[in-house]
C-alpha cells in the first residue's frame, strides 16, 4: 500500500541524535561520580562535587537520553501506526528545539544547585514549566494523530503511548506543585509525611510511565517488525496492559517502608507491588512465546537478542523490585547499594537495550537502507551486557554485605560495626563498578558510531539517487 | 489483533478516558484521599518553625544535593535505633517543604544529628571530613565559609513558608556565611523530640576496675578505636582539638568507671554516646588506651 | 513522494488469538489472593499489627 505523503523523519532523527548527545554526557558524568564514591579527591570544587553531579547524572540520562529517545521513537511509531504524517510537523520541529534548549537550561540549573531535592523531580519551577510545555506539545501531535488516524484499530503500542502521555502529565504536575519564592527557589505545597507520599507516588510511577510503559510500546512494535513474528497473544496483551496501569499507581509507598508514613498505606503499597509481578510477566511471557515460534531468529536476526535479553532483564527487574518491597527484605537492603544495582539493571539492561535496538531498526528503515555494521552492533550488545551484569552484581553483593553489617549486633546487644567500618568494605566493589561502567560506556560508543555511520550511509544513498 | 467492530481499541476517546480513570483509582485512594486526613499533617508538640538562618541552611542542604547520600529518617528497627537514636515520628517534619528523608545511606542518617556534636565539629568536618575519618568519601565543602548569605532572598523564602522572623534576625544574616547557616540547620534537625539513646549506661552497674586491664593488646585495640572514632575531636595523639586533651585527662587520674561512663553516655551537645555503637569490651579497651597515656 | 505503510494486519494475524498461558494465569490469581491476605495481616485496623509494636518486641532483649 502506498500513499502520497511523507513521514516527518527529520524530527524523529533530530530527537535520536539529541538523545545520543545527552546520553553520552550523562554516562561520562556517571563514570566520574562512580569514582568519586571511592576517592573523595575526585570532587573538584563546588560545581563538580558529588552532590551536584549525582543529581545531574540521573536527570540528564532520564530526561535527555530516556525521554529524548522516547519523543523520537514515539513520533515514529505513532506515524506508522496511525498511517499519517504528524498533524503539526512544524510544532514537532519546535518541540525538538525547545527540548534541547530546555535540556541546556536544566543542566545549568542543576550545576548551580537549583535542586528541589525531590528524587527524579529535582528541577526547580522555571524548568518544570518548560517540561510541562514540552509534554503538551508532544501530546498535541501524538493525540492529534491518534484521533485522526487512518487505521481503525489502535495497536497495543498506541495504548501504552496514550497511557504514558496521560499519566506522566498527572504525576509531573501534581508532584511539582510549589509556590515560587524567587526565580531560583520554590517550596512544595506539600509538607512532611504528605510530601513523602506524593513524591514516591510520583517517583515510582515516573519509573513506571517513563521507563516501563514507553519501553513496552517500543517492544510491542519493534519486536514484531524486526522478527516478522506477530505478538503471541492479544488477550495477554490486553490483560497485562490494564492490570499494569491499574496496579502501578498504588505502589509508591514501597519506597517508604519503615518510615513514619501510616502503616496502612505502606501495606497497600507492598501488596500492589507484589501483584505487579503478574502484569509485568504478562509482557515477558508474551515476548518469549512470540519468539518461541522460531528461536533461530536469535541467531539470524541480530536485533532479536536485544529484545529478548532486554525483556528478560525486565522480567528479573520486576521480580527483584517487588521482593525489595517486602518489609523483611526492605529492612536489610533499603538505603544500601543494592538499590542502585536494581535501578541500573533496569536502565542499562532493559531500557537502554530496547531503545538501542529500536533505534537500530528505525534508522535504516527511515533511510531505506541497512545497518552500517551488524558486527559492531553485536560488539555493542556484548559489551553493554557484560558491563551491566558486572555493575548490578557488584552492587547487590556490597549492598547485602553493608546491610547485614549495619544490622549485626555483638553478644552484649551493641552494634558490631561502626558506620565507617561498613563503608570502607564498599570501596573494592565500587572500584569494580567503575570498571563495569567503563565497559558499558565503551559499548555505548560502539552504538553511537554505528548509528552515525548508518545515517551517513543513508545520506550518501539519497545523494546518489538524486 | 482481532477486528472487533466496536472494541474500545478503535475508539480513541473512550480508551483515553478509561486509561485516565484506571490510573486515577490508586492515585485517589493512596495519595489524594489521605491528604485530607489529619494523619498526614501531624505536628510534634515541640516543633518550631525554622529561623532565617536555619532555613537558609536547609536550602543549602538541598542545593548541594546532600539528600543523595544522607537520609533523615530513623526506621523503627533495632539496628537503626541503636545506631542513630529514637525512630522518626511523623510530626517532626511538618515544616519541611518537601520532606528530606532521602533514599540512600552512602553516609549515615542525619535525623538525630542535631545536638550530637558541637558546632565546631561541623565547621571542621565540612572543611575536611577526612580529618575526622581518614577513609571517608564525603566531599570537602571549603567554599561554604567564603560565601555570604543573601538576606533579601532569605526574607522572600521565609515569607513563602510563612515563618515568623524579626528585622534584627534578617539584618544579622548579612554577616553570616553559608557554613554558619548549614551548621545552624544541622543543629536543629530532630530537635523537636527529646534525645533518647537505646542504651544508657547506669554508673551504678559499671565495674570499678577495667576488666580489659592494661595489657598491650587492650591498649592497641583501644588506640585503633580511638584513631577511628575519637581522633577527629581529641587529636591523633590525644592532644586535644575540639574536645579536651586526653593526655591531660589521663594525667588527672580519673577512675576507670568514670571514664567508661563518659565514653558510653557522652555529653549532650558536646560528645556523642557510644554505649550502643561499641561493645563493652571495646569501650573498656579505649579506657585502657587512655590510661596508657598517663606519663 | 510515496510512503510505504506498516501493514497492521501483520500484527493482527489469526495467530495472535492465543489463550492466556495457564501458568501465568495461576500466578496472576495467586498474587491477588496473597495481596488480599497481606493487606489483611499488616493493616493496623484489621489485626492491630504496627511497625512500632514490632520494634518493641525486637527491643525486649536489650541490655539496660
Amino acid at each position: 500500500m502506498n500513499n502520497e505523503f511523507h513521514y516527518d523523519y527529520k524530527t524523529v532523527q533530530g530527537f535520536v541524535l539529541s538523545a545520543i548527545f545527552w546520553g553520552v554526557i550523562g554516562l561520562v558524568i556517571g563514570l566520574l561520580i562512580s569514582a568519586q564514591l571511592w576517592d573523595a579527591n575526585l570532587n573538584f570544587g563546588e560545581y563538580f562535587s558529588y552532590g551536584r553531579l549525582r543529581t545531574l547524572h540521573t536527570n540528564v540520562l532520564a530526561y535527555g537520553l530516556g525521554i529524548g529517545a522516547e519523543f523520537g521513537l514515539f513520533y515514529y511509531i505513532v506515524m506508522r501506526l496511525t498511517k499519517r504524517p504528524l498533524v503539526l510537523p512544524k510544532l514537532a520541529r519546535f518541540h525538538l528545539w525547545l527540548f534541547n534548549a530546555g535540556m541546556v537550561l536544566a543542566t545549568l540549573s542543576l550545576f548551580i544547585g537549583m535542586n528541589q531535592s525531590l528524587e527524579y523531580a529535582e528541577f526547580e519551577w522555571p524548568i518544570d514549566i518548560a517540561i510541562v510545555i514540552l509534554w503538551v506539545l508532544f501530546a498535541i501531535n501524538v493525540l492529534g494523530n491518534v484521533f485522526t488516524r487512518k487505521e481503525k484499530n489502535m495497536y497495543v503500542s498506541l495504548w501504552y503511548v496514550i497511557a504514558t502521555i496521560i499519566t506522566v502529565a498527572i504525576l509531573y504536575i501534581v508532584n511539582n506543585l510549589a509556590i515560587p519564592s524567587t526565580l531560583f527557589k520554590s517550596y512544595s505545597v506539600f509538607a512532611g509525611v504528605n510530601s513523602a507520599n506524593v513524591e514516591w507516588w510520583y517517583g515510582h510511577n515516573a519509573v513506571g510511565f517513563l521507563f516501563t510503559t514507553p519501553i513496552l510500546a517500543m517492544f510491542y512494535y519493534f519486536l514484531p517488525k524486526s522478527t516478522g513474528l506477530p505478538i503471541y497473544s492479544h488477550r495477554l496483551s490486553i490483560i497485562s496492559f490494564w492490570s499494569l496501569i491499574f496496579a502501578y499507581l498504588w505502589t509508591g509507598a514501597h519506597h517508604l517502608v519503615y518510615t513514619p508514613l501510616p502503616d496502612w498505606i505502606q501495606t497497600l503499597g507492598i501488596a500492589f507491588t507484589l501483584f505487579l509481578i503478574a502484569p509485568s510477566w504478562g509482557s515477558v511471557v508474551n515476548g518469549y512465546f512470540t519468539v518461541d515460534r522460531d528461536w533461530s531468529k536469535m541467531r539470524t536476526q541480530y536485533l532479536t537478542k536485544f529484545f529478548i535479553v532486554g525483556i528478560t532483564f525486565y522480567g528479573l527487574q520486576t521480580i527483584q523490585g517487588p521482593s525489595q518491597g517486602i518489609r523483611v527484605i526492605s529492612s536489610l537492603i533499603h538505603y544500601t547499594d543494592w538499590v542502585p544495582g536494581h535501578v541500573h539493571m533496569g536502565t542499562m539492561g532493559w531500557v537502554t537495550m530496547v531503545i538501542c535496538a529500536s533505534v537500530y531498526y528505525m534508522i535504516p528503515a527511515m533511510y531505506k537502507t541497512t545497518i552500517y555494521s551488524e558486527k559492531i552492533a553485536n560488539t555493542h550488545f556484548w559489551l553493554v551486557l557484560v558491563g551491566q551484569l558486572m555493575f548490578s552484581i557488584t552492587m547487590w553483593i556490597t549492598g547485602i554485605q553493608q546491610g547485614a553489617m549495619l544490622k549485626m549486633t555483638a553478644a552484649d546487644g551493641t552494634l558490631q560495626y561502626t558506620f565507617m567500618e561498613t563503608l570502607v568494605r564498599n570501596y573494592p566493589y565500587w572500584q569494580m563498578r567503575t570498571v563495569a561502567g567503563i565497559i558499558f560506556v565503551v559499548g555505548m560508543l560502539f552504538f553511537v558510531y554505528n548509528v552515525l555511520m548508518t545515517i551517513k550511509k543513508g545520506n550518501d544513498l539519497a545523494k546518489q539517487a538524486a | 489483533m482481532s477486528n472487533h467492530e466496536n472494541s474500545i481499541y478503535s475508539k480513541a476517546l473512550v480508551f483515553s478516558v478509561l486509561a485516565a480513570v484506571t490510573v486515577l483509582i490508586g492515585t485517589i485512594v493512596t495519595v489524594f484521599l489521605p491528604m485530607f486526613t489529619s494523619g498526614m499533617h501531624p505536628k510534634t508538640e515541640n516543633l518550631t518553625t525554622y529561623t532565617a538562618l536555619q532555613l537558609a541552611g536547609k536550602d543549602i542542604y538541598m542545593s548541594e544535593g546532600c539528600v543523595n547520600c544522607h537520609t533523615q529518617t530513623v526506621r523503627p528497627l533495632k539496628a537503626d535505633v541503636l545506631r542513630y537514636g529514637d525512630f522518626s515520628k511523623a510530626g517532626e517534619f511538618a515544616y519541611d517543604r518537601p520532606f528530606l528523608w532521602g533514599s540512600k545511606r552512602t553516609g549515615p542518617d542525619l535525623a538525630r544529628i542535631g545536638g550530637k556534636y558541637p558546632d565546631e565539629w561541623h565547621i571542621q568536618h565540612f572543611e575536611n571530613p577526612q580529618a575526622f575519618y581518614p577513609k571517608s568519601n564525603m566531599p570537602k565543602y571549603p567554599w561554604l565559609k567564603t560565601k555570604k548569605l543573601n538576606p533579601a532572598d532569605i526574607k522572600a523564602h521565609m515569607d513563602t513558608n510563612g515563618f515568623p522572623y524579626t528585622e534584627e534576625e534578617m539584618a544579622a544574616l548579612a554577616d553570616q556565611t553559608q557554613l554558619d547557616a548549614l551548621v545552624a540547620y544541622m543543629q536543629v534537625i530532630g530537635a523537636s523530640v527529646a534525645k533518647k539513646e537505646a542504651i544508657v549506661v547506669d554508673p551504678a552497674n559499671v565495674e570499678q576496675a577495667n576488666p580489659m586491664g592494661s595489657s598491650p593488646e587492650a591498649v592497641a585495640m583501644g588506640q585503633a578505636i580511638f584513631k577511628a572514632e575519637c581522633a577527629g575531636c581529641h587529636g591523633q595523639n590525644a592532644e586535644g582539638n575540639i574536645g579536651a586533651s586526653i593526655v591531660d585527662y589521663a594525667q588527672a587520674g580519673n577512675a576507670d568507671a568514670d571514664t567508661y561512663v563518659t565514653v558510653a553516655n557522652g555529653f549532650e551537645g558536646a560528645m556523642p554516646s557510644y554505649a550502643a555503637k561499641l561493645s563493652k569490651d571495646k569501650i573498656w579497651s579505649v579506657v585502657s588506651y587512655i590510661n596508657s597515656l598517663k606519663q | 513522494m510515496q510512503e510505504e505503510f506498516d501493514n497492521l494486519e501483520e500484527f493482527s494475524r489469526e495467530d495472535t488469538e492465543n489463550a492466556l498461558p495457564l501458568g501465568w494465569l495461576i500466578l496472576f490469581i495467586g498474587l491477588i489472593v496473597f495481596g488480599i491476605y497481606y493487606v489483611y495481616a499488616y493493616t493496623p485496623a484489621f489485626t492491630g499489627w504496627t511497625q512500632e509494636k514490632q520494634l518493641e518486641q525486637s527491643m525486649q532483649d536489650m541490655p539496660k
